[in-house]
């Protein structure tokens, strides 16, 4: 089994016998599998949305996430996937820094943000958000495995499936 | 990734960074103390964004690190990661708060690392500024206990927002007094660039 290491703000999309694994901060992990078709893509983003209108590099498809979703679905149904089988699981968006004078809605509060605006992004395309492993403040390991379809997230406090 | 930085435009800009670090952030840290401080400038690396995981030291993240961040607005953006064990921090708030060794790094005790940092980050930009003309708006303290890799990604991240590259600095300052801090500073190559070319003119 290949495993495929997904780099901050990136995406990969891949099928069968492969891993894909991310680790993640305030930034999401988000995962899509086809249930149907086997082939999973995950993406690792960083931000909310594209403010600033920035050129995307290939190397960064997954950076924001009101593009990160589209270019996941359009990547999945290049390789045979069919939309209505897609469903997607996230994990991340920790907030890894506190703030005297914060609350937990505030604008520091990048990962709540970012995991706002890919539930906001998945409605938009009509994928069904399955489970959700958000906030907190650890790091995670998120791990897709294409074959079984099995998420698992690993924290310090240990190991669980999505 | 925009033009890349060589390695003599590295070492200049890491020369640069040394000098501001030997002026205004470890004789801030000294005076807090109360000892005197070396600082070192271990490294300079120009990353892609996607490429920020080559530069966490293996094994790193079964260490549970204090972190304080800061980053500033304004005609640069720099991003400051300030971070050490966190045995070490609370032995240093211990220190700041005149306490025998706390057990747990309390309220009161996170605040006066968080002060530390934000003096130290304060001396930083005013350097900056001092020396380049720049002005810099310096944001709020943002504390965390979390392992290394956790703590780098939100300041790298906002830092490498938009261009997608990050100039990555490691320093370490020591204390006479077994104080250690580690201190990672950010900027995109746009900006590491724009600071050393304004130093230069300037002196």
């Amino acid at each position: 089994m290949d495993k495929i290491l997904v780099p901050i703000g990136g995406l990969k999309t891949n099928s069968a016998s492969h891993i894909l694994t991310t680790f993640v901060g305030s930034c999401v992990a988000v995962c899509m599998y086809d249930t149907q078709n086997k082939i999973a893509s995950m993406s690792h983003v960083m931000q909310p949305t594209n403010v600033h209108n920035v050129d995307i590099d290939i190397k960064r498809l997954g950076k924001f996430a009101d593009e990160a979703i589209p270019n996941m679905i359009s990547q999945m149904e290049r390789r045979g996937s069919d939309k209505k089988s897609i469903i997607a699981k996230i994990a991340g968006g920790a907030k890894t820094f506190s703030y005297e004078c914060d609350d937990d809605d505030n604008i520091y509060n990048i990962g709540r943000r970012n995991a706002e605006s890919i539930k906001q992004s998945l409605h938009f395309h009509n994928i069904e958000l399955h489970s959700e492993d958000i906030g907190n403040q650890n790091g995670r390991w998120v791990t897709l495995n294409i074959d079984e379809g099995l998420i698992q997230v690993k924290t310090k406090l240990g190991i669980k499936t999505l | 990734m925009p033009s890349m930085m060589n390695e003599t435009e590295r070492d200049e800009f890491g020369k640069i960074l040394s000098s501001y670090i030997s002026e205004k952030t470890a004789s801030a840290l000294s005076m807090m103390l109360g000892t005197n401080v070396e600082h070192k400038l271990r490294s300079v690396v120009q990353k892609d964004l996607v490429e920020l995981d080559d530069i966490v030291p293996p094994f790193v993240d079964t260490i549970t690190m204090n972190g304080v961040h800061l980053n500033t607005q304004g005609d640069l953006n720099v991003g400051l990661l300030f971070y050490m064990p966190l045995d070490s921090a609370k032995k240093l708030a211990s220190k700041l708060l005149g306490e025998q060794d706390l057990k747990d790094l309390t309220e009161l005790g996170q605040s006066s690392i968080n002060e530390v940092g934000n003096i130290m980050a304060g001396s930083f930009f005013n350097a900056i500024s001092d020396k380049t003309g720049f002005q810099l708006d310096g944001g709020v303290p943002g504390s965390g206990i979390n392992d290394y890799r956790s703590l780098l990604e939100q300041p790298a991240a906002e830092i490498a927002s938009d261009s997608g590259d990050v100039v990555v600095s490691d320093v370490v300052l020591s204390g006479d007094d077994g104080t250690k801090i580690h201190v990672i500073i950010l900027l995109n190559t746009e900006n590491a660039k724009k600071l050393v070319a304004n130093h230069n003119s300037m002196n």
